[in-house]
């Protein structure tokens, strides 16, 4: 029966039946599922395939945005239901994460700040579009460990690398880890700008996290 | 000798990166190149003087996002009714009565319903405001470029024939998957051809994304696919970014060459598009 949910669950985020996915999630959580399992086990799998169908050219942008559409109605009801389950092995470890200046694309940054809360970080997503100064400025305030920079076009990219120097120059750098990520970035980049993380995706994001934070 | 003749007649060589070379000279990453026609108008015309110079037959006007839509987006100050008229008047006093000067108009950078919260009446308006202002500017005529919607394109066709009688050139931007070329939306490269010249276009084609390697195979697609004149304007190839900035990895002579081989296809438009430069016109030139 679980296992049948978990599978249903995955084909209607790939799907982007919203309604079916909502309803699927619902039963699992009333059978007593753990909100973690229908994440890790059935909507990332499901994305990631997601991703593979963009790359081969099966798929296009609408599909792709409407399976977002409907893995945030999903992940609406998780998350919080994660954070409580999460809550006896949380790191306590603070984030901050947003995408940067200029750059308005949101899905994948989002997707990244919900699998961080799921793993227990404390988590402040400052959204899409956020001047770099902003970043500082909060990255004090909440006195995070690591700032999570996302990027999806080749000239914001630069900003993630000001955003290291600005950081350098006001002190903060050996008080924080910096990871990048997003989709012109790279290993490489995040070598040679001086980053200290970098993911490829989102659960890679997390396990770098956790690597960033047990190394302090 | 009007336009299509002329096209017919000799082809016709479009301008170079606009965008870019601005970047070249201190325009900071995130700031629409577009309100430089205000802020740093010596700039603009530096650049569209730099391809009358490389010997371009036509320059576009660097009013590719100054549309009420799009300002509204990025939140400016200024006015895209002032920044594209002050736009087509720096492009004209470049061209000095050498080249053409063509009206650029670039997508609305929202989704369409329902992708997005954007109805196809208020991206036609839009439109149309963009073209009405440029006709009144007396541009040469019009080309809608870097389309990633088939939908959102014909849309900007109607606009501009709404409010003017001025040809119009229409180009899509397209990615290389397994399958074929395709928009990120998905419209097929041959099927988004055909649409477009059904709407009396007095040119279609593709721009941007692709290298001027790939996009002789895309070229050879459009060429078979419709009867009208093709415009082609690729990539100086992949942006790699730097710590130092940005690069794009053809050199002008390789582009040239591409090009060449695009012309000799019977394309009869071509120019280039992000990371060209006025070396890489007048190298295409060179081998006309």
């Amino acid at each position: 029966m679980q296992e049948d949910i978990l599978v249903k669950l995955g084909e209607a985020v790939q799907a982007a039946d919203k309604n079916h996915a909502v309803e699927l999630v619902t039963r699992g959580l009333n059978l007593g599922m753990r909100a973690t399992d229908l994440v890790e086990r059935a909507c990332i799998p499901a994305m990631q395939n997601l991703g593979d169908l963009w790359e081969e050219g099966e798929i296009f942008l609408p599909e792709l945005m409407l399976s977002a559409e409907t893995m945030k109605a999903v992940m609406a009801i998780l998350t919080p239901r994660m954070a409580t389950e999460q809550k006896e092995h949380s790191t306590s470890a603070r984030i901050v994460i947003g995408t940067v200046q200029g750059d308005i694309h949101d899905i994948g940054k989002s997707l990244v700040a919900a699998m961080l809360e799921a793993a227990g970080f404390q988590v402040r997503d400052l959204g899409a579009d956020v001047p770099l100064e902003k970043f500082c400025e909060e990255a004090a305030a909440f006195q995070a460990q690591i700032v999570c920079l996302s990027a999806l076009l080749t000239t914001t990219m630069m900003g993630q690398k000001t955003l290291i120097d600005m950081l350098a120059q006001r002190e903060l750098r050996q008080k924080v880890k910096v990871m990048v990520g997003g989709a012109p970035v790279s290993r490489r980049w995040a070598e040679e700008i001086g980053a200290d993380g970098y993911g490829e995706n989102a659960i890679e994001a997390v396990r770098v996290a956790r690597q960033l934070i047990q190394g302090n | 000798m009007n336009l299509a003749e002329r096209i017919r007649d000799r082809g016709l060589l479009l301008d170079g990166a606009m965008g870019t070379e601005l970047q070249r000279k201190g325009l900071p990453a995130g700031t629409p190149p577009d309100l430089w026609n205000l802020q740093n108008p010596e700039a603009v015309k530096e650049v569209h003087a730099s391809y009358v110079e490389a010997d371009s037959d036509a320059i576009s006007a660097n009013t590719f996002g100054s549309s009420p839509l799009r300002f509204a987006a990025h939140k400016s100050s200024e006015s895209w009714e002032i920044v594209t008229r002050r736009g087509i008047a720096l492009a004209r006093e470049a061209a000095k009565g050498r080249a053409l000067v063509a009206g650029d108009i670039g997508p609305s950078g929202f989704l369409l319903a329902p992708h997005g919260p954007t109805t196809d009446e208020e991206v036609e308006r839009s439109f149309a405001a963009q073209a009405k202002v440029m006709d009144e500017e007396g541009v040469d005529f019009f080309i809608a470029e870097t389309f990633f919607s088939l939908q959102e394109i014909l849309l900007a066709t109607r606009a501009i024939r709404s409010v003017s009688a001025r040809p119009f050139f229409l180009s899509m931007t397209f990615e290389k998957w397994r399958r074929g070329f395709f928009s990120i939306m998905g419209d097929p490269i041959v099927a988004a051809m055909n649409a477009m010249a059904e709407t009396g276009a007095a040119a279609v084609g593709a721009n941007c994304s692709l290298s001027s390697a790939d996009m002789i195979e895309a070229a050879e697609e459009i060429r078979r696919a419709v009867p009208i004149p093709v415009i082609i304007q690729p990539n100086a190839g992949q942006p790699q970014v730097t710590p130092e900035g940005t690069f794009y990895p053809e050199t002008a002579e390789t582009f040239a060459e591409n090009i060449q081989k695009i012309r000799a296809l019977g394309v009869e438009i071509v120019g280039g598009c992000c990371g060209t430069r006025p070396e890489t016109i007048a190298a295409i030139r060179a081998q006309w």
